[in-house]
């Protein structure tokens, strides 16, 4: 028995090691590995009844969530009727862009409203976020969530959503939806870097967020190296990137308090002159825009403020070698109004684009 | 066999079988994505078996690559080559292959042909790379429509280089057209216009149809597209098997899917190739570039990856504003010049007319340009609108 194992594991070994260094030699892909043997077959059998009663499980699981895949369900019946709906979307919608707004209903005696979204992912990154609906108060009979990928509680690919509604008599009640998100290869998720050196530059880069980095592309690890060209172009590892792209979170974040206030169909014109003021280019701007003016887009009216570059300096310290001659960090804060109101104007500061330039832009996430 | 050995050699055995590369498709796991994919795919008219096809591999149309593979699942294929571009240009050789590639996908492997793959590398058409199939879109973004909807088949992926010259695409396609077994598909796996918005995509894509639809060889390397290599091997496959009869099912564009425009999109094309004869396509793609330059009238526009020095300002990421016009006009030069394209000549003159017959003219003056005898004022802002009107199609940036 012995003597058969070690041939058959001879011959395992030889043939994986042909697949691997002997391109022209005929033989079956290794796609398995099959060890006939008495010991295996026992584990095997394990394996294949742990297995069998995994699946089983995960069966009994599909079964009970497709049970409650409904856009309505209401829990015990207490003197005060208990309800919670989503209106929209509806169940099993495709979407191709974000953030996806999520409408509905609960009874008033609802206290709070707790949303579980979580989703396989893209590239097999499941997530999952929890998140109580901070501007929902007892009485609301109506309710708000957006889901972006920004937000992190939504993925390419299916997403499943409960929201559950707490009542004032101590029950809950849930409705549950899924819904598709496809990718679409549109670059998402700011603040980004922009760098153009005199002539093609090895360029280190790293930012540093108070209470740390939450994404980046390309992988930040401890800082990136760039190689960067005059025209904006950048390679990190081969591979080229539109910009570098980080999101974080900054620690005692203020929001300063002059700004402008500037109608929602005047966003994009504002962008256009202030932009262009502290010293971004036409390709900037545009980036800029595409991302964040669909984000100023509920409110008639919205606070803008931008955040002094010494300010933010502090929030996301940046470094990049060799020092650039110019450097433009541009980040804002917002508030969406109901109507116009006083504030005290800000004054910015304009930048000309001499040498080695770093653009950055951002702003503030909101949920 | 003592005991110290045998642990020895099993872990050679698993270190060795790592050499396999694992691909992974996107939304691996996610089953219920998939379902909504191919349930919600809706099928084009494809009444013949066609013996290749264009698709993109952008997911964004997955729901179009659904419909398509729904359509080709009425007929049989058990062996596809997916023939698409090197985007992150790994490796040396001009024309890639796997051995080992394993690619996942929810409804198990997809399986490598790996007598042809072998064949095609010891006949010194292709080089086997199995790294630069790891991350590589263009095949598995494929991958879950062929295991959906051709469990059986087997595939062969093949990517190309950016540049791959002429010369060794057409010993590729040689070697294909001999050996493309009973029963076989080949995907040219492409994405259209890229970065540049939606209204300069569409003039880019009328050039992509028209010289695809023509078999125009001398044009596609002149194409914005993102593999170049990959439609001129199919072309070339399909002129020797006489399958030549192209027919566009669907032409999207990212901006179909967003709310509102893009300054950046892709576009798409879906083709299917089938027995039959070119129905040629007549048309001439211009683009009067109102700059400053010395240059006057252009063939081709082409490609400099190491930035566009002459018009920065509107090449546009990888020069692709600039790619993809059948000609370029500057500022023409006394006389006549004479050129043609998809069976239309057409003669661009300056302060003369054309001595030769042509299908077209176009004559540059101090006043603006005249086409076929209409003058056309440049500084008129109903210019475009004017040449709308008389059937030719306008994009102004």
């Amino acid at each position: 028995m012995k003597k058969l194992i070690t041939l058959l594991i001879a011959i395992l070994v030889i043939s994986t090691f042909t697949s691997c260094t002997a391109p022209f030699f005929q033989k079956e892909e290794p796609n398995n590995l099959n060890l006939p043997d008495d010991e295996e077959t026992t584990e095997d059998q394990t394996v294949q009844e742990l297995q069998q009663q995994i699946d089983d499980l995960k069966a009994e699981l599909e079964e009970q969530k497709s049970d409650t895949t409904t856009t309505t369900t209401t829990t015990t019946t207490t003197s005060t009727p208990n309800y919670i709906s989503v209106s929209s979307p509806a169940n099993n919608s495709t979407f191709h862009e974000t953030p996806i707004v999520f409408n509905g209903a609960v009874s008033p005696n609802t206290t709070k409203i707790v949303v579980t979204a979580s989703g396989p992912g893209l590239l097999g990154n499941s997530y999952q976020d929890v998140y109580t609906l901070t501007a929902f108060k007892k009485g609301d009979e109506t309710f708000t969530y957006r889901a972006s990928i920004d937000y992190k509680n939504l993925a390419y690919g299916s997403n499943d959503y409960k929201f559950t509604a707490y009542y004032d008599d101590g029950t809950t009640g849930s409705t549950n939806l899924t819904i598709y998100f496809v990718e679409a290869g549109a670059e998402m998720g700011k603040p980004v870097i922009y760098l153009y050196p005199e002539e093609t530059t090895d360029v280190f880069v790293n930012v540093e967020p108070t209470a740390g980095i939450s994404i980046s592309d390309p992988e930040i690890g401890k800082g990136w190296n760039v190689t960067a060209h005059p025209d904006g172009r950048l390679f990190v590892d081969g591979k080229e990137y539109p910009y570098l792209f980080w999101e974080g979170f900054a620690a005692n974040f203020q929001t300063p308090k002059e700004g402008f206030v500037v109608s929602k169909e005047k966003v994009a014109g504002f962008f256009d002159e202030k932009l262009a003021f502290i010293g971004l280019n036409t390709k900037e701007i545009a980036d800029f825009k595409e991302y964040w003016v669909p984000r100023l887009n509920d409110s008639p009216y919205y606070f803008i403020t931008f955040i002094p570059e010494e300010v933010f300096n502090s929030y996301a310290p940046l470094t990049v070698k060799p020092a650039p001659d110019t450097v433009i960090r541009v980040f804002f804060d917002y508030k969406g109004l109901d109507s116009l109101k006083k504030v005290p104007e800000q004054t910015l500061k304009s930048h000309s684009r001499d040498g080695f330039t770093v653009v950055e832009w951002g702003g503030r996430l909101y949920r | 066999m003592g005991r110290k050995t045998l642990p020895l050699i099993l872990f050679l055995a698993l270190l060795l079988n790592a050499c396999s590369t694992k691909v992974e498709s996107l939304y691996p796991g996610d089953e219920k994505m998939w379902q909504n994919i191919f349930v919600n795919g809706e099928s084009y008219t494809v009444p013949e078996k066609p013996l290749s096809v264009i698709l993109p591999h952008h997911m964004v149309t997955a729901f179009q690559l659904a419909g398509v593979y729904q359509s080709l699942s009425a007929f049989d294929y058990s062996t596809i080559f997916i023939l698409g571009p090197n985007h992150f240009e790994n490796g040396n050789p001009n024309i890639q292959t796997c051995f080992n590639c394993i690619y996942e996908t929810n409804e198990g492997p997809v399986q490598i042909d790996l007598q042809l793959a072998k064949k095609m590398v010891g006949d010194g058409v292709t080089a086997r790379l199995d790294k630069s199939f790891q991350d590589e879109h263009a095949i598995h973004s494929h991958t879950p429509f062929i295991k959906h909807y051709f469990p059986e088949a087997k595939i062969v992926p093949v990517l190309f280089q950016w540049e791959t010259p002429t010369g060794e695409v057409e010993e590729f396609a040689t070697w294909l057209n001999e050996n493309l077994p009973e029963n076989a598909l080949v995907i040219a796996s492409v994405d259209f216009s890229h970065y540049i918005q939606k209204e300069a995509a569409d003039f880019h894509d009328l050039s992509s149809l028209a010289t695809i639809n023509n078999f125009d060889f001398l044009n596609v390397y002149d194409l914005e597209i993102d593999s170049p290599a990959s439609i001129y091997a199919l072309l070339k496959v399909m002129q020797s098997r006489g399958y030549q009869k192209a027919t566009r099912l669907d032409h999207t564009n990212l901006d179909d899917y967003l709310s509102s425009p893009a300054q950046e999109t892709t576009s798409h094309q879906y083709f299917t190739f089938t027995k039959g004869q070119i129905t040629p396509i007549k048309g001439i793609s211009v683009m009067f570039v109102n700059f400053p330059l010395d240059l006057e009238l252009l063939d081709a526009w082409h490609w400099n990856r190491k930035g566009e020095s002459l018009l920065p300002e509107i090449a546009g990421k990888e020069d692709r504003f600039l790619m993809g016009s059948d000609f370029y006009v500057f500022n023409l030069g006394k006389g006549c010049k004479y050129k043609s394209q998809n069976s239309l000549t057409i003669a661009f003159c300056q302060g003369e007319e054309p001595t030769q017959q042509t299908d077209f003219t176009v004559v540059s003056s101090g006043e603006g340009i005249t086409i076929n005898g209409v003058i056309y004022q440049f500084e008129k802002d109903n210019f475009g609108a004017y040449l709308t009107e008389d059937g030719v199609e306008v994009f102004r940036f």
